[in-house]
C-alpha cells in the first residue's frame, strides 16, 4: 500500500501537466487544487505592523487618503481610497481585500472570507445626530454556506458623548467626540465606537464585521 | 371487510402524516448536532440501536465499522429535513472464502423518518426501516424515541424483524390490523428489490438505552439491544444483551468509537461527517470584485468605455475574453470561465467590471459563457441597475430584473484557445462490492491530445498505460444470458493492460438555435463501444425543463481495446426529460432502448446544494426480467459530486464524483458517451446561477 501511494505521489508531482485546463485529468486537477491551497502561506502567528512600513512622515508626503485597519487576529494594513465615485467609500488594501464604508460606518468587505455582503442602516447622518440618544434599525448580509443571503437584523441606540476628547493617530493628535452605537439581536450584543473629528469624519473606530472576523478597528492616517 | 377498510383508511393517514412531515423544512427545529450521536449504521444510534433523533439536513456521513467478525462501510445521507437514509456494505464472518477471510458480504440500506423533534415534554420521535432492500441480513424496524436530560441522552423503542428478539412481545399493532400478527416471510428474489413488504409485522421487543455527554468531545454510550444475533451465530459469540462504547470527537469532521459488544467482541467505529451547508471556511478567499461606481444623471460622467482595462480585469480573474463588442447602448462580452466554478459569482465578476468601466451610454450587458465550444448560457445585465445591488445583496432576486438567463443567437466568435491540446498525467480508477475482492484499483499514466479543426470540430484521442493495478486480480467472469455490453468488464481489465486507446473520436458540436444544441461525434467512443451516434437538447434559458434526443449505433471494441472490434453490434437511443428548478431537487428521466438491446428507463434523483456539491441516485427498470438481469435485480447507484472549492475555499472548477454502483450488469446498460450537452452546458445555466445567487457579488 506505501509503495502504491508512493508511486501516485510520483505519478502526480512528475509527469502532470497540460496546455490546456480541458486536457487536464481529474487527479491532475485535484493534485493542482491542494498543491496550490498548501504552496500558500501559511497563516502568519505574529503580523507585522503597517507602522513599521509605512511612517507618519511617509503618510504625511503621500497626501493621499490613507485608512489602517487592523483585525482581531492582530493582522493589519493599510488601505488606499478606491478612485472614482461609488456606492459608499471602498478602500483597497495590497492583499486585495475591499473594505466599503458608508459615512465612515462600514457597509460591505470583499476578500476577507465570511465577508460582509452588505448592509443597511436607518442611521441618521452624523451631523443630525445630537445629544439624545436615538434608535434605528440595521441589517447587516452574510453569505450562508449555501451560498444564500442571511440577513442579520439588529436594533441600535446611538449616544453621543457630551465632551470633546483628545486622540493620537499616528503621533498625530485629532480633536475628536466619542458617539457609541450599541446594537441588539435576538442572540447578540454588539457595540461599535466612532471617534468623529470637527469635519464630522470618522478619524478612528471599532467596529463589529462578521462572526468570524470579530471586530475591525480602523484609523483614519490622512490629516 | 370494515377491519379491511379501516386499515386502509390508517394506510392514507400515515402516508398523508409522512408526506407533510418529510417536507416541512424548518431550520430552527433543526436539532443541535452535538446531541446527535453516529451509531453503527451510520444514522443517529447509540452502539447498534437507533435513537429517536436526526441528523441535520443535508449531512453526510461515512463510516466504518471494524471488529473480528464485522467488516462494514457505510454512507449516510440525510436526504430531507427529516429523512435519512443509509447505504453500508459489510463483510461478515472469518476464515470464511470470501476476500479477507469473511464468510460473506452484503449490501444494506436504511431509512430514519423523524415524526417529532424533542420538545420541552416530548422525546424526539423516528420510525425506521433497517436493510428494506435486498437479501434483508439485517431486515427490521423500529418507534423509538429519545429525551435529553441534562447531559443524559435516553432512549427508548420498540423493535420488530430482527430486533424482536428478547423479551418479545406481541404486536401492539395488531389491534389496527391482524396483518402486523405475523411476520411473513421475505421473498428476495434475486436481491435489490423490497421484496415482500413484512414491515413492521410479527413480534415486537423493547430496547433501550443511553448516550451521556462528558464535556464536548467525549460521549459515553450504553444499550440493550433486542437483537439475539442469530444470524451470527456461527462466528459470534453473544454473552449479554448490553453493548457499551465511548466515542471522541477530534474535530468538527471525524468520530472515533471504541465499543465492547455482546460481551465479547472489541470494535472501532470512525465516522466522517460533512455538512454541504458548512463548508470548512466560511466565504471562501479571493481578491475581491471591482466595487461599482455610481451611474446617476448627478454622478461624475463616463463618456468612454475603457476596453484595455476591461479585459485586464477579466483576464486578472482568469476569464478567457472571446469578444467584447459595443454596439450601442449594449456591451455583449463572449468569455471561458476557468476559475469560478460558481456561474452567479463569474456573472457577478464580469458583470461589476462592465459596470465600472463602460461608458454611461452603455446600458446593458450581455454576458455568454463559451464552455467547450458550446455557448452554454447567455445572461443580460441591466448595468444601472445593479449598482445598488452590490452592496445590498437581499435587492438581487430572481424578481429584481436586473440579471436574466436570455436566449441569444448564435454568435460567430473567434475562439482564442489553442488549436492544438495536450495532457500528459495520472489516472486511477476503481471497481467496488466484488466479494472476492471488495475494493480494486488501476493507477497508470494517460496521454490526451486534441485539435480544434474549426470551432466546435474536434478530434480527440487518449490513451493509457497501467502502472500498478490489482483490477486482474478480480476472478469474477460474467455469467450474463444478455449480450455481455458490460459485464465483461474483467476481460477488458485484463486485455487492457498492454496499454489502450480510451477513446478516439472526432466530434462537432454546435449552437444550433437559440436554446437548441446539437452534437454527433464518431470513433472509438469509450472503452467497450465504438460506433457513430449524436444527440440534440432544446433547453431554453428561463425553462426549468429541458428535453433531449440521442441516438447511436455502436459495436463492442476487442478486450484489448485497440482499433479492433467484436461482433456485437446495436442501435440505442433515448428521449430524455431534465427538470432542474434551481432549488432542492432535479430529475433526468431517459427513456428508449438501451445496449443490450432492452427497452426501459432511468430515472435519476439528485439533490444539489447551493454550495456545489451533489447528491442522487438513480435506477433503471427495463424490460429485462429482475431473473435474467441476475443479482441485484436491476441496475441502479448512488452518487456525490464534491465541488473542490468547497474544500479549499478558494476559486476552482474542479469536482470529484463517488459512484456506489452495486454490480455491474448488462441490463439498463447505457452508453456513457451518449448524453454529453446537458452535463456541458448545466453548470452555467438559469437553475445553477438561482441556486448560489447570494454568491452573486462575492
Amino acid at each position: 500500500m506505501i509503495k502504491f501511494l508512493s508511486i501516485i505521489v510520483a505519478v502526480f508531482g512528475v509527469v502532470s501537466c497540460a496546455n490546456n485546463s480541458e486536457f487536464e485529468t481529474g487527479e491532475i486537477k485535484i493534485f493542482q487544487a491542494f498543491q496550490k491551497a498548501l504552496s500558500q502561506p501559511k497563516k502568519a502567528k505574529v503580523f507585522l505592523d503597517a507602522r513599521q512600513l509605512l511612517p507618519r512622515k511617509k503618510v504625511d508626503e503621500l497626501q493621499i487618503p490613507i485608512l489602517y485597519v487592523k483585525l482581531e487576529t492582530g493582522q493589519n494594513g493599510t488601505l488606499t481610497l478606491y478612485p472614482g465615485q461609488g456606492v459608499g467609500q471602498t478602500w483597497l488594501g495590497a492583499d486585495g481585500a475591499t473594505i466599503t464604508f458608508d459615512q465612515g460606518v462600514l457597509k460591505a468587505s470583499r476578500g476577507m472570507g465570511d465577508d460582509l455582503m452588505g448592509s443597511s442602516s436607518f442611521m441618521p447622518q452624523w451631523a443630525k445626530i445630537k445629544d439624545d440618544e436615538i434608535t434605528y434599525v440595521r441589517e447587516l448580509d452574510y453569505l450562508t454556506g449555501n451560498n444564500k443571503t442571511s440577513t442579520l437584523v439588529l436594533n441600535c441606540t446611538m449616544k453621543k458623548s457630551e465632551n470633546q476628547e483628545q486622540i493620537e493617530i499616528w503621533d498625530v493628535k485629532f480633536k475628536v467626540r466619542l458617539f457609541t452605537e450599541v446594537c441588539f439581536s435576538d442572540d447578540k450584543i454588539i457595540t461599535n465606537t466612532y471617534y468623529l473629528d470637527t469635519y464630522n469624519r470618522v478619524r478612528k473606530s471599532l467596529q463589529y464585521h462578521s462572526e468570524t472576523v470579530g471586530y475591525i478597528q480602523t484609523e483614519r492616517l490622512d490629516r | 371487510m370494515r377491519l379491511k377498510a379501516g386499515y386502509h383508511l390508517i394506510e392514507k393517514f400515515i402516508l398523508t402524516f409522512l408526506i407533510f412531515i418529510c417536507f416541512e423544512i424548518d431550520d430552527a427545529l433543526a436539532q443541535d448536532r452535538s446531541m446527535v450521536n453516529t451509531g453503527n449504521f451510520g444514522l443517529p444510534g447509540i452502539i447498534d440501536l437507533p435513537t429517536g433523533r436526526r441528523l441535520p439536513d443535508g449531512e453526510l456521513v461515512f463510516m466504518q465499522q471494524i471488529h473480528k467478525s464485522l467488516s462494514r462501510a457505510g454512507v449516510s445521507f440525510q436526504a430531507l429535513p427529516r429523512i435519512g437514509f443509509s447505504f453500508r456494505y459489510s463483510g461478515h464472518g472469518f476464515d470464511g472464502t470470501e476476500a479477507y477471510g469473511r464468510y460473506n458480504h452484503d449490501r444494506s440500506f436504511d431509512a430514519h423518518l423523524s415524526i417529532l423533534d424533542e420538545r420541552k415534554f416530548w422525546p424526539a420521535i423516528s420510525l425506521g426501516l433497517r436493510d428494506f432492500i435486498g437479501t434483508g441480513h439485517y431486515s427490521s424496524e423500529y418507534f423509538v424515541g429519545s429525551k435529553s436530560l441534562g447531559s443524559f441522552d435516553l432512549t427508548a423503542g420498540i423493535g420488530f424483524g430482527r430486533l424482536a428478539g428478547r423479551n418479545s412481545i406481541s404486536n401492539p399493532m395488531k389491534i389496527l390490523s391482524p396483518r402486523f400478527e405475523k411476520r411473513t416471510g421475505k421473498n428476495y428474489g434475486r436481491g435489490g428489490t423490497l421484496g415482500a413488504i413484512n414491515w413492521f409485522q410479527g413480534d415486537a421487543s423493547p430496547f433501550f438505552g443511553l448516550n451521556y455527554k462528558l464535556g464536548t468531545k467525549i460521549i459515553l454510550s450504553s444499550e440493550y439491544t433486542a437483537d439475539l444475533m442469530s444470524q451470527e451465530s456461527g462466528y459470534l459469540s453473544v454473552k449479554s444483551p448490553w453493548n457499551l462504547g465511548a466515542s471522541y470527537r477530534l474535530n468538527k469532521f471525524l468520530n472515533i468509537a471504541a465499543q465492547y459488544l455482546h460481551g465479547s467482541e472489541a470494535s472501532i467505529t470512525a465516522t466522517v461527517a460533512v455538512n454541504p451547508d458548512k463548508p470548512p471556511l466560511k466565504g471562501g478567499r479571493e481578491l475581491a470584485p471591482v466595487p461599482m461606481r455610481l451611474r446617476g444623471v448627478d454622478d461624475f460622467p463616463i463618456s468612454e468605455s475603457n476596453e484595455t482595462l476591461i479585459r485586464k480585469v477579466l483576464s486578472a480573474d482568469n476569464f478567457l475574453t472571446h469578444k467584447l463588442h459595443f454596439e450601442g447602448n449594449i456591451v455583449h462580452l463572449v468569455v471561458t470561465n476557468t476559475k469560478f466554478r460558481s456561474t452567479t459569482q463569474a456573472v457577478g465578476r464580469l458583470a461589476s467590471a462592465l459596470q465600472r468601466f463602460t461608458s454611461d451610454d452603455v446600458e446593458f450587458a450581455y454576458i455568454t459563457f463559451l464552455v467547450t465550444d458550446l455557448e452554454a448560457a447567455s445572461y443580460r445585465v441591466n448595468l444601472k441597475k445593479i449598482t445598488d445591488e452590490q452592496f445590498g445583496p437581499a435587492l438581487s432576486n430572481s424578481k429584481s430584473g436586473s440579471i436574466s438567463a436570455v436566449d441569444l443567437k448564435p454568435q460567430v466568435v473567434r475562439s482564442i484557445q489553442p488549436r492544438f491540446s495536450w495532457g500528459i498525467g495520472p489516472y486511477v480508477t476503481h471497481r467496488l462490492f466484488n466479494p472476492d475482492l471488495p475494493f480494486s484499483m488501476e493507477a497508470g499514466f494517460e496521454v490526451a491530445s486534441g485539435y480544434q479543426i474549426t470551432r466546435g470540430f474536434n478530434l480527440f484521442g487518449a490513451i493509457r498505460k497501467s502502472a500498478l493495478t490489482n483490477l486482474t486480480d478480480n476472478r469474477q467472469r460474467s455469467d450474463s444470458p444478455l449480450p455481455r455490453v458490460h459485464s465483461d468488464w474483467a476481460r477488458y481489465d485484463f486485455g487492457g493492460q498492454g496499454g489502450h486507446i480510451h477513446e478516439l473520436r472526432l466530434s462537432y458540436t454546435k449552437n444550433l438555435a437559440p436554446g437548441l444544441y446539437g452534437r454527433a461525434h464518431a470513433g472509438l467512443l469509450e472503452p467497450f463501444f465504438a460506433g457513430v451516434g449524436g444527440e440534440v437538447l432544446f433547453k431554453p434559458a428561463q425553462s426549468q425543463l429541458a428535453i433531449g434526443l440521442d441516438i447511436h449505433r455502436v459495436r463492442t471494441r476487442d478486450y484489448r481495446m485497440k482499433f479492433g472490434l467484436l461482433d456485437y453490434e446495436t442501435t440505442l437511443g433515448h428521449v430524455t426529460l431534465y427538470y432542474d428548478a434551481g432549488e432542492i431537487f432535479n430529475i433526468e428521466v431517459n427513456a428508449g432502448r438501451y445496449l443490450a438491446g432492452d427497452w426501459g428507463a432511468t430515472t435519476t434523483i439528485s439533490r444539489k446544494f447551493g454550495s456545489g456539491w451533489e447528491v442522487g441516485g438513480y435506477a433503471t427498470l427495463t424490460d429485462v426480467p429482475f431473473d435474467t438481469f441476475g443479482e441485484g435485480s436491476f441496475d441502479k447507484a448512488i452518487y456525490v459530486s464534491i465541488p473542490m472549492d468547497w474544500i479549499l475555499s478558494s476559486p476552482n472548477k474542479t469536482r470529484r464524483r463517488l459512484t456506489l454502483r452495486p454490480i455491474t450488469r448488462d441490463g439498463g446498460a447505457q452508453l456513457a458517451s451518449a448524453r454529453k450537452l446537458y452535463r456541458t452546458i448545466k453548470g452555467s445555466q438559469n437553475a445553477s446561477f438561482e441556486r448560489e445567487l447570494g454568491r452573486l457579488w462575492k
